[in-house]
């Protein structure tokens, strides 16, 4: 009791993170040498030219694909060198994913496309479903449980999203350009439910290249040729 | 998540159904003939046998010299009246219980101006009595008309009905064969098989009045064939070999020349069997070949679909897919694919083996061949089905499951 309590780990602590592409011979150097530590709680916005890497930093920070060199501790951990089945395990288990291109499946209802993640989790389907409701109420889609994404607004689809990032009450949020395919009343109530959720505690990551996007985060980081630099 | 993937496959499904039913043809035939041939198989073989044992199935039939000679190249042995006579007496048979041998030709046959050609057997009583003929009107020709040479006959009913339209009707008519006046005395109900499928005409006489008519003078004390019937519960192998030990014996024939032809009735239905298993060795062909085929298009439109969904695929690698539940995925969805065709293949398969025995009770009422469902048929076709869907799914799953989440999730 009178013990000093541990300090806390940074969620995120990277150092020198690099990732090159390659388009045959010609080296495509995406990330080049990123330190970066996110804490718990916060709410981040990673912003920078096109093509400045931005969309690869966030595929390695969210397991999605493995860096060439460098460390990376999640939560204190070590998963610098977690194999594919390892890295899908922890995706599905402390990550929850939105993309400026929805990726909802067709023909399928709101419910079922929120409630997917939760099957790889292995949860039988009636509970499964029972958190996908809640999670959808939290997103004030409880009326529209049963539609197709083809019957959903842009904005709807959106929050379907935003439902299917929480449904595993994910640590973490990525997020990348999720209003880039909104008109800008739309991303506005998008952004007011991101901006709820980090009230809430949620921990959350955005890529945009929309510096009023971007003003919605605690702490603004930019990026420009693979590297992380002060002044936008 | 089995289930979901299941649903998933057939929302998949119905979403081309087009498409699907295209694919799933190759399928529907190969597993269509399996059942096919399984069935019609079953149905003519449960006719065979139902035949066979109207004939009595302890019967064995021998031929010897003469028309239907012996098969190899060895020289025809007679058998002659008292070598029959010697046979039904041996020691070495006591289960005979009775025996006819006969001669047989083929003639024409007149009667108010038409003409018939007709075989003619020329037999005992006995005939009748060993291969069970029902008597229909009249009578059978009795001992002492064979050993008076008394040119009576007795008549098939096809024949009967053919010419004389009633069976009553044909009794006491006289047809001439070959020249000479013969009496009809009986109609018998022939074998089913007989009066339909084989259009031949057979009418029974006297043996003496037979082979004084028709034998060379040689052949006057020769039989060309006999036939033994047998005690229920002999050892027909054994049986057969001293039978076979017996006719050497008292024919005189050289050892080892094989004159002489013995075929038991159970023999037939293992002949047939044969033939059978033949003809279902060539359907199996073809409906390997089918589901080859299939199964091609099956893989063809998986690859198709993987090609499609690689956002999906991205998507459910980026919430936490692995590699093997991808794999499954897709494996159940091609096994979906291959068990609705199967499904579609069996009620086909089914659906045409009906069909096939109706068509066959309409141009042969007296066959009166029976449907048979085979249970093991569509429990076999279901298991080829699904081995179809594993076969041919897997390397489009194996595809599917090695994409890349962000590369799957940047396809164009
Ligand atoms: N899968 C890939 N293959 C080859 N090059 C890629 C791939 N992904 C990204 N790149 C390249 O890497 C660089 C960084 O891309 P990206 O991270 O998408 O940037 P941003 O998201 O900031 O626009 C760009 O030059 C891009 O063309
Ligand atoms: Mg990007």
């Amino acid at each position: 009791m009178t013990e000093k309590e541990p300090p806390v780990p940074p969620i995120i602590h990277i150092r020198r993170l690099t990732k090159t592409y390659w388009n045959g011979d010609v080296a495509i150097p995406a990330v080049r040498g990123v330190d970066l530590d996110i804490e718990e709680g916060d709410f981040v916005s990673l912003t920078g030219p096109s093509g400045s890497g931005k969309s690869t930093l966030m595929n390695l920070l969210a397991f999605l694909d493995a860096p060439d060199s460098g460390t990376y501790q999640f939560g204190g951990q070590d998963i610098t060198a977690f194999d594919e089945d390892y890295r899908a395990e922890l995706r599905n288990a402390v990550i929850g994913f939105v993309f400026q291109q929805f990726f909802l499946l067709a023909r399928t209802t709101a419910l079922d496309n929120v409630a997917m993640p939760l099957m790889y989790a292995g949860k039988k389907k009636r509970q499964a479903r029972e958190q996908a409701y809640d999670v959808l109420q939290k997103v004030s889609l409880e009326h529209r449980i049963y539609h197709n994404p083809n019957e959903l607004s842009g904005g709807q689809q959106q929050r379907v999203c935003i439902a299917r990032a929480l449904v595993n009450n994910p640590r973490i949020i990525f997020c990348d350009e999720p209003t880039g395919n909104l008109d800008s009343k739309t991303a506005k109530e998008i952004m007011d439910i991101f901006d709820k959720l980090n009230d809430e505690g949620k921990t959350i990551v955005m890529v945009t290249h929309e510096p009023s996007i971007a003003k919605h985060a605690k702490t603004q980081l930019c990026m420009k040729d693979g590297k992380m630099t002060e002044k936008c | 998540m089995l289930i979901t993937h299941i649903t998933t496959s057939f929302r998949q499904l119905l979403a081309n159904k087009g498409k699907s039913a295209l694919t799933m043809l190759g399928v529907v035939i190969g597993i269509g003939s399996v059942i096919f041939i399984m069935t019609l198989g079953e149905v003519a073989k449960n006719f065979l046998l139902s035949q066979v044992t109207q004939f009595g199935t302890n019967v064995i039939e021998v031929a010897g010299s003469g028309e239907f000679g012996p098969l190899g190249d060895s020289d025809p042995v007679a058998i002659t009246d008292d070598d029959i006579k010697e046979l039904k007496d041996s020691n070495l048979l006591p289960e005979i219980t009775a025996l006819s041998a006969g001669y047989t030709t083929a003639k024409t046959a007149e009667y108010n101006g038409e003409n018939y050609s007709l075989s003619i057997f020329g037999d005992w009583p006995d005939y009748f009595a060993i291969n069970n003929y029902q008597l229909l009107a009249g009578r059978f020709f009795t001992e002492s008309e064979v050993h008076n040479g008394a040119k009576v006959v007795v008549i098939g009913n096809t024949f009967a009905e053919d010419v004389f339209e009633t069976y009553d009707n044909a009794v006491g008519k006289q047809i001439s064969i070959d020249g000479t006046t013969f009496k009809i005395v009986g109609v018998v109900e022939e074998p089913a098989a007989m009066s339909g499928f084989i259009q031949q005409i057979i009418v029974y006489a006297p043996l003496t009045t037979v082979r004084r008519l028709y034998a060379p003078a040689e052949q006057q004390d020769e039989v060309i064939y006999i036939l033994i019937e047998f005690a229920q519960g002999t050892d027909s192998v054994s049986f057969e070999r001293r039978l076979k030990y017996e006719l050497e014996r008292i024919t005189g024939a050289e050892e080892g020349t094989e004159p002489f032809l013995i075929l038991s009735r159970t023999q037939f239905i293992e002949i047939f069997d044969t033939i059978l298993l033949a003809i279902q060795l060539f359907v199996s062909a073809i409906a390997g070949i089918s589901l080859f085929v299939g199964g091609i298009g099956i893989m063809n439109i998986m690859l198709v679909t993987v090609n499609e969904r690689t956002k999906e695929i991205g998507l459910r690698k980026a919430v936490g897919a692995k590699n093997q539940s991808i794999l499954i995925q897709f494996l159940i969805e091609s096994i979906v694919l291959t068990t609705v065709g199967g499904i579609f293949g069996i009620i086909f398969g089914l659906g045409l083996s009906a069909f096939a025995v109706f068509a066959v009770n309409l141009a042969l009422p007296a066959w009166d061949v029976s449907f048979v469902f085979v249970p093991l048929a569509p429990i076999l076709a279901c298991g080829v089905s699904i081995t179809t869907g594993i076969i041919f799914g897997l390397y489009p799953a194996l595809k599917a499951s090695k994409l890349h989440p962000i590369e799957s999730l940047r396809y164009e």
